[in-house]
């Protein structure tokens, strides 16, 4: 069977869409086939005339701003749904007095709100009972006062006389003492002065040595912070540099590989112009 | 035509559509910027109307800024862009068909020396007379392409003018590739009656530039 390349093919061949062996056969065959042949080449001249239609030139708009507004749902609005929850709220409450029957008052300067119906009073309590009169409340605070009133004066008197006992014990002890005191010799206070002088001397001494080391020690913790600082804030420092200059160099890359692309674009423009002078 | 401006450069911009992908508004801005023009004339080819080519190039990059990061795959971000070109150009042509109204533009285009157009075109500059020629043989071209049927116009720019593969066409318009080759095939032919009918040829055009 003689082969005939379909339009698709033909157009593919055109283009140089066709593989190798499929743009060998249709070859052949518009070679066999002049009267294909030259309807073949009368469209591709058509496509040559094509080429004179040029590009306009249009400048882009600088900068693209982003007009989207966010649409949100009415029910999505906190308004609506802090309305919402609040008439459910109410909803909720009417349902629940509503199945649980409830009374509200105001008598006697009281407000009562009860769920359930009214409590059965019991109105067969006698006032013996259920309360006290104003006479029966005052002796009880009397009889109260009178009671913590005695408390009162036994505890003044049992503290008066510990005192006394502790002051007669303990003042022939004082006495002796300062008798002992006055008794003393002048070589004796010298050397309890002598005694003094040297142990407070020796307590200094240790107090500045224990106080030295101290310091050294502090002072020495204080050098290795401050070094240890000095290092961290140096390896911010460079960790910091090292960011910056890798985000030079990528933004030198990127700008080299932009200037390139619109090089290559322009050169490939001019180059398109000038066979289309030509 | 593969090698028009910037192409080289949309060409190698993965690493640019990956950073716009992640939400970097200067990357966005930079795709912007390398794909503007080729919108714009894709959409001025299709339309032959400048206000209309804005519109659509807008409403693309719009649509490109809010859906860029829901792009699987970085490869196929030129059909893609070119699928939303599509769409907004198909959706303006039915608001038009529907308006039923003729763009002053429409009925004069053109960039004569006494035309808006031509005041405002950049082309003036250098070699005006040949400039003017030029422009007003890319106009009664892009007129012919204006005839052509909406399935076969689309295909044909995307293929001619902005040099998509017919896997790519075929991804962009959501059919068979083969169905994006009977489209090309069709849209040349019946280019080949326009331009015979209205007797343009390789060699009246040598004759007129």
């Amino acid at each position: 069977m003689k082969y005939r390349p379909d339009e698709s093919t033909l157009i593919s061949f055109m283009y140089g869409e066709l593989d190798d062996a499929e743009h060998a056969k249709v070859e052949a065959y518009l070679s066999e086939n002049p009267e294909e042949l030259n309807k073949f080449r009368q469209m591709d001249a058509v496509r040559s005339i094509l080429s004179n239609i040029t590009d306009k030139e249009v400048i882009a708009p600088p900068l693209m701003q982003d007009d989207r507004s966010p649409v949100v749902p009415i029910w999505r609005t906190s308004y609506f749904r802090a309305s919402i929850s609040i008439a459910a709220s109410f909803i909720l409450i009417l349902v629940a007095g509503k199945l649980l029957g409830p009374d509200i008052s105001y008598a006697n300067n009281e407000l009562r709100i009860s769920f359930g119906g009214k409590p059965a009073v019991q109105e067969n309590i006698s006032p013996a009972q259920g309360q006290l009169t104003s006479l029966q409340v005052r002796e009880m605070i009397d009889a109260s006062e009178k009671r913590v009133d005695e408390q009162l004066l036994s505890t003044q008197a049992r503290l008066d006389k510990t005192l006394r006992q502790a002051i007669a014990s303990s003042s022939p002890a004082t006495d002796s003492l300062a008798r002992e005191m006055a008794r003393a010799s002048e070589p004796q206070l010298k050397a309890f002065v002598t005694s003094l002088k040297e142990e407070n001397l020796q307590m200094m001494r240790q107090y500045i040595e224990l106080s030295t080391a101290d310091q050294r020690v502090y002072m020495e913790n204080l050098l290795v912070d401050f070094s240890k600082w000095q290092q961290e804030q140096r390896n911010q420092d460079l960790q910091l540099l090292f960011t910056r200059v890798n985000s030079i160099e990528n933004n030198t890359n990127q700008l080299k590989e932009e200037t390139e692309q619109i090089l290559a674009s322009i050169i490939s423009s001019s180059e398109v112009r000038e066979k289309q002078g030509n | 035509m593969a090698g028009t401006l910037l192409d080289i450069a949309m060409m190698h911009s993965d690493a640019l559509i990956a950073r716009a992908r992640e939400g970097d508004k200067s990357a966005q801005g930079k795709l912007v910027q390398l794909w503007y023009k080729r919108i714009y004339n894709f959409g001025y080819k299709y339309f032959f109307d400048h206000d209309l080519a804005m519109e659509v190039a807008q409403r693309t990059f719009i649509s490109m800024h809010n859906n860029i990061a829901n792009l699987q795959d970085l490869s196929r971000f030129r059909p893609w862009m070119y699928t939303i070109a599509v769409n907004y150009c198909r959706e303006e042509l039915r608001k038009r068909k529907n308006r039923r109204a003729v763009s002053i533009d429409t009925l004069a285009p053109g960039e004569r020396e006494d035309s808006y157009k031509w005041e405002k075109s950049n082309a003036r500059h250098e070699n005006p007379e040949r400039q003017l020629r030029h422009s007003e043989l890319s106009d009664l071209l892009q007129a012919c392409l204006l005839e052509l049927s909406e399935e076969q116009r689309e295909v044909v720019i995307m293929k001619e003018y902005e040099g998509l593969k017919f896997r790519e066409i075929a991804e962009a318009l959501s059919i068979s590739e083969n169905t994006v080759k009977s489209r090309m095939y069709y849209g040349l032919e019946g280019l080949k009656k326009i331009l015979e009918r209205k007797n343009i040829s390789k060699e009246t055009i040598g004759y007129e530039i």
